[in-house]
């Protein structure tokens, strides 16, 4: 009987993806959940269970990731917090498997192809991206298309190479914030890649089809937040630290205060693309009689280092150990359009090889607090709390019934919680009649500081003094400097 | 010089010695032997450098034979048959009367291979008469005329009944419709927010599998595309002529006598040796005007003329199904009057079809337009056939699903053809029909990349008749093939019923839905009336939005993807304004579906000529002739 052809790269990629889950699983157990997974997953328990109303499901940003950990909870719900662990080890599997053919395909004989895949996904960055979640796998998966598409749009004229790169572009822009930055910096390293006949007679017509999509989409999920929202850009003043994946330390690099005109962060991150993928500057190097793929290797390369400084200008730029892991697409990329027709490719895998040692040493180094609980998750070490004001918000408000609290402003909560079960949010009838008779009637209120760095939020908003002075009838549960708790005293609820 | 064949060397001598042609007119009509790939005569006679009736006089008595004129003395029609009518047409020679208890054999073309052919059929004893060449083709037209008219008509609805679009609903057809009316009214009679909630829910999900289907289509469409035709062009330097086999060309024409020029240039361009093309000119009986233009441009001496008796339906099909009768080639292709098909095509698709092997029964070749530039119809016309052929159809022969093909340079194995009754008559679009009842007969489709050059419509009222045309017979195409949904899911696997769904009933349902949409679209984005707050709850409202976003986004992208392929990149911002685009094809997918109800099988004509480049591109091929001649 004949053996159908998706029944092998569907057993090795069902598993890998179990034995990334597994590893996450096991980080989680061990107290490592990315600051990004937990926003995302408190985020979806809370459109979930109808405390977040569809505006703010649609216009949330980046909804890609939402919009598919949303689905997979609805339709599994039993997964419970391995939704989006799951969804992250899933785009990762599919990732490597699309590394793996690619090479095939571009004449890797077996075992370089499947040596030079463990180098890419044997690298810790690699599972730091994993770990970071599945907005930024899907990151990773956009980068890699666009950069598949880039080397082979000058040479090949094909209009899959046009959609690999307006389509990378479209995945890379709605899945991170990070890669909203990403998809900003590729303006003006566009040209370098296109092909020079087309360019010379329609230039705007080449720049055109290629940004369509993404300016397309983007036009869209404006339009979107209008209609749901009544601004277009409310996606924009909603962007958490916590989504963008910067984690709730400050400490990204190193002390940015000695640093000299803020230049030294991102020209580290950039560096560390290139120590993750050195063979993408050996491609630029090596390829002086190949206008294309030498063309095609600077755009990209400095496209990676534009970006770098724009995120950073706009203050999304993630720990270093992230920014540098798309050096592995990169490297990816470069490996299956490497001119370099041996079957061996053993200047390749040295190169990769050489990549896999850079990665180690930005794992090891990047003192990025989301970076260090990771590396403390991996070697068995205590895993410090991300957020412990945030883990004891979630232990005083487990198990309790009617607890007003704006929860979108710290989904995470949620998340740790495990369930919204209680939470009048902002989006709920009771927040709302509070706030119109401005008569509270719930167990439990949780309030944020209204002069700490995000503000009160709407519970502080529509009590102003409610921080600072409680309410009647209430008293202080639990106060860390940012969060208060105040609970109703037994004999006035009767 | 080109070195004549040993016949024709002697008649040109002869013709010569008697004073009928001059030297110089030999040496002329030598030279363009070797260019036509034709014979001698019929450089001569289609020259008009000699009369016809003194060329065949003369030659009767050269051979000491009778010179006859069929018109006067007519054939005997009980001793034809209908199965040898391809080897008279191909060897210019029929049985014309019995004498004396001896067949007495008509020929246009007296030597050894008639001699051979006349004893082969009707032994050693049978006597030979002259006559002319278009004396045999007029008179075996006639004898069979009703014969094969009839075939033409009702071949594949007597046949395969099934298979035939003469029966526009069948009772089952009828009785799902009718049933799903009723429970639809029923629905909105009884819960009418959650019926139409739940139509809204349907339409959103088809709508949402058309565009992703037609995405992955163009991007299966492109990988490999390229090694392919390398492939071919490399086998196509190596055949050789002689080992070509015999090509009909059939061209359909109906009162086009002003591109007939164009038609006669660019089929003369063909790299392909003119002595193996079997050219077909098939017009309607009482369509004087191009006849006579036809027999003006001398055209006749080339191509062979059939004069289609008058039969209803008048389809295009019908006239094709007619002339397939006398076509005598191994393959066969159909061009429309104004088409210029690249010269190699003929060559490609013969490399194609012995790649493919014996299952392959047809190679479709690409369309496009030679006039885009010329208004902004042609431009998005332009742009629409080219996402068609370029991007789309590959898709689908790389995804094995059923190709319906295009209008015209469609290439067929013609026994394949013949075997399938050729042409539907009752579908008016007949072509997308075969395309898809032949891969359910286990045959397959391939394509190459070899363009034909058409006259895109320049009117905007021309391009929805011609679009309304389409439309009902794409609706009709599903009709048919949706009969027997379980044979089709066994003939064509699950992404060829999935494929036809969506492109098939894809393209004509989005014509006929779209305007639905838009409508309440508009009338909410400009009234902001909450009417439609119980239909589009949030969460409908968001998938309706998506779809109509992503939808137009990814159809306005696989639009500016169309022209990338050949270089075409100054139509991209044209993409832009393909809502427009898209209002025109509603508008005639609206009048296609009231056609389909009131005239089923009637065929909107599209009028060709209109065009500014057609006058151009009919100067320029005159001028071409003038200076051979």
């Amino acid at each position: 009987m004949k053996r159908p052809a998706f029944l092998i790269p569907t057993v090795w990629i069902a598993a890998l993806t179990a034995l990334l889950l597994a590893a996450l699983l096991e980080a989680a157990n061990r107290g490592y959940v990315s600051t990004s997974n937990m926003d995302l997953w408190g985020r979806t328990l809370l459109a979930s269970s109808g405390e977040l109303s569809i505006q703010k499901v649609v216009t949330a940003f980046p909804p890609l990731p939402y919009a598919t950990v949303l689905a997979i909870h609805g339709a599994v719900p039993g997964l419970d917090f391995a939704a989006p662990q799951l969804l992250s080890a899933l785009i990762a599997s599919l990732l490597v498997w699309g590394w793996y053919r690619t090479l095939r395909e571009s004449g890797f004989s077996l075992r370089p192809a499947i040596l030079a895949v463990l180098l890419l996904a044997g690298s810790p960055l690699y599972l730091r991206a994993v770990a970071e979640g599945p907005g930024f796998m899907m990151l990773l998966a956009g980068f890699w298309l666009f950069a598949l598409g880039m080397f082979q749009l000058r040479r090949g004229h094909r209009v899959n190479d046009i959609i690999l790169v307006s389509t990378g572009l479209v995945i890379t822009g709605f899945s991170h914030p990070f890669g909203l930055m990403l998809v900003l910096g590729v303006l003006p390293f566009l040209a370098l890649a296109a092909p020079p006949d087309r360019l010379r007679t329609a230039t705007l017509a080449v720049l055109l089809v290629l940004l369509f999509p993404l300016i397309f989409a983007l036009a869209s999920f404006i339009y979107v937040n209008w209609v749901f929202a009544g601004d277009g850009f409310y996606f924009l003043s909603h962007l958490s630290r916590e989504t963008a994946g910067l984690g709730s330390s400050n400490v990204l690099f190193f002390d940015a205060g000695q640093m000299p005109g803020g230049i030294v962060p991102p020209l580290i991150a950039a560096m560390g693309v290139f120590a993750v993928s050195p063979i993408a500057i050996s491609m630029f190097v090596l390829t002086a009689r190949l206008p294309p793929l030498r063309l095609a290797a600077a755009g990209l390369i400095g496209h990676l280092v534009c970006t770098m400084f724009l995120a950073y200008m706009f203050g999304l730029l993630p720990p270093i150990a992230a920014a540098a892991s798309l050096g592995l697409p990169l490297a990816a990329a470069t490996s299956a359009r490497w001119p370099q027709p041996r079957p061996h490719r053993s200047g390749v895998i040295i190169m990769l090889l050489a990549g896999f040692i850079g990665s180690w040493l930005i794992a090891a180094t990047d003192p990025a607090s989301e970076t260090v609980r990771w590396r403390a998750a991996l070697t068995g070490a205590p895993v410090p709390s991300t957020d412990p004001e945030l883990d004891a918000l979630a232990a005083h408000t487990q198990h309790k019934d009617s607890v007003l609290f704006d929860a979108e402003a710290a989904p995470a909560v949620i998340a740790l919680r495990g369930n919204a079960q209680g939470i009048w949010s902002a989006d709920t009838t009771q927040f709302r009649i509070a706030a119109l008779s401005k008569t509270i009637d719930a167990r439990m209120i949780v309030v944020r500081n209204p002069h700490s760095a995000l503000g009160g939020g709407r519970v502080a908003r529509n009590f102003p003094r409610l921080y600072d002075e409680g309410h009647p009838g209430y008293h202080r549960l639990f106060d860390s400097g940012r969060w208060r708790i105040y609970v109703a005293s037994e004999g006035e609820r009767q | 010089m080109f070195q004549l064949t040993a016949s024709d060397s002697w008649t040109g001598d002869f013709l010569a010695e008697q004073g009928l042609i001059s030297l110089k007119q030999l040496n002329e009509a030598s030279d363009l032997v070797g260019d036509w790939g034709s014979t001698l005569p019929d450089v001569l006679l289609a020259r008009s450098w000699i009369d016809a009736d003194v060329y065949y006089t003369t030659l009767a008595s050269r051979f000491g034979m009778d010179f006859v004129r069929l018109g006067d003395q007519p054939l005997d029609p009980a001793l034809l048959s209908p199965d040898l009518v391809a080897d008279y047409m191909r060897e210019l020679t029929v049985p014309w009367r019995e004498r004396n208890g001896r067949m007495v054999v008509a020929t246009a073309r007296p030597g050894p291979e008639a001699i051979v052919f006349v004893r082969e059929n009707w032994g050693p004893s049978a006597e030979m008469v002259v006559t002319s060449k278009r004396d045999i083709q007029t008179a075996i037209q006639k004898v069979f005329s009703e014969h094969f008219t009839h075939a033409a008509v009702f071949d594949l609805a007597e046949q395969d009944p099934v298979m035939s679009a003469q029966t526009v609903f069948t009772p089952g057809q009828l009785f799902v419709g009718w049933g799903g009316i009723t429970a639809a009214a029923a629905g909105l009679a009884l819960w009418p927010v959650f019926t139409l909630i739940a139509l809204n829910v349907l339409m959103s999900i088809f709508y949402l599998g058309n565009f992703v289907f037609k995405g992955i289509l163009i991007w299966a469409g492109g990988t490999h595309q390229h090694i392919r035709n390398r492939e071919i062009e490399s086998a196509v330097r190596m055949l050789r002529d002689e080992d070509l086999p015999i090509y009909t060309v059939l061209v359909p024409m109906f009162r086009e006598p002003d591109v007939l020029p164009i038609l006669a240039n660019a089929l003369r361009k063909l790299d392909y040796p003119t002595s193996k093309l079997d050219i077909k000119i098939v017009l309607e009986e009482g369509d004087d005007e191009t006849i006579d233009a036809a027999v003006a441009l001398g055209l006749e001496g080339i191509f062979e003329i059939i004069r289609v008796p008058p039969s209803q339906p008048q389809t295009k099909p019908k006239a094709c199904n007619y002339a397939l009768k006398f076509a005598r080639g191994e393959y066969l292709v159909i061009f429309d009057a104004e088409d210029k098909p690249e010269p190699d095509q003929l060559k490609k698709v013969v490399v194609a079809f012995q790649q493919g092997g014996d299952k392959v029964g047809c190679v479709q070749c690409r369309l496009n337009y030679y006039n885009r530039d010329e208004n902004w119809l042609t431009r998005l016309f332009t742009l629409d056939y080219a996402l068609w052929f370029d991007l789309m159809l590959p898709g689908l022969e790389k995804l094995g699903v059923p190709i319906p093909l295009g209008g015209t340079s469609n290439h067929f194995r013609i026994d394949v053809l013949r075997e399938l009754r050729a042409w539907d008559p009752f579908n008016v679009t007949e072509d997308a029909d075969l395309g898809i009842r032949m891969t359910q007969k286990g045959y397959g489709v391939r394509l190459v990349a070899s363009t034909t050059f058409e006259e895109a419509n320049v009117s905007q009222s021309n391009w929805v008749r011609q679009r309304s045309r389409w439309i009902k017979g794409y609706m009709q195409t599903f009709l048919v093939h949706s009969r027997r949904p379980i044979h089709l899911w066994r003939s064509t696997g699950a992404l060829g019923v999935l494929g036809f769904v969506f492109f098939i009933g894809g393209t004509m349902l989005s014509g006929l839905l779209n305007p639905l949409f838009w409508g309440i679209f508009g009338l909410w984005a400009v009234t902001r009336t909450t009417v439609f707050n119980d239909l589009f709850p949030p969460v409908l409202l968001y998938l309706s939005l998506f779809n109509l976003l992503a939808g137009n986004g990814l159809f306005m992208f696989l639009m500016m993807l169309a022209p990338f392929r050949r270089n075409w990149l100054e139509l991209t911002p044209f993409s832009l304004t393909v809502i427009w685009y898209w209002v025109l094809m509603s508008i005639a997918a609206w009048k296609g579906a009231w056609q389909l109800v009131t005239r089923p099988f009637y065929w909107e004509k599209t009028h060709h000529g209109l065009s500014r480049h057609t006058a151009g591109e009919v100067a320029q091929a005159v001028r071409e002739q003038q200076a051979q001649a």
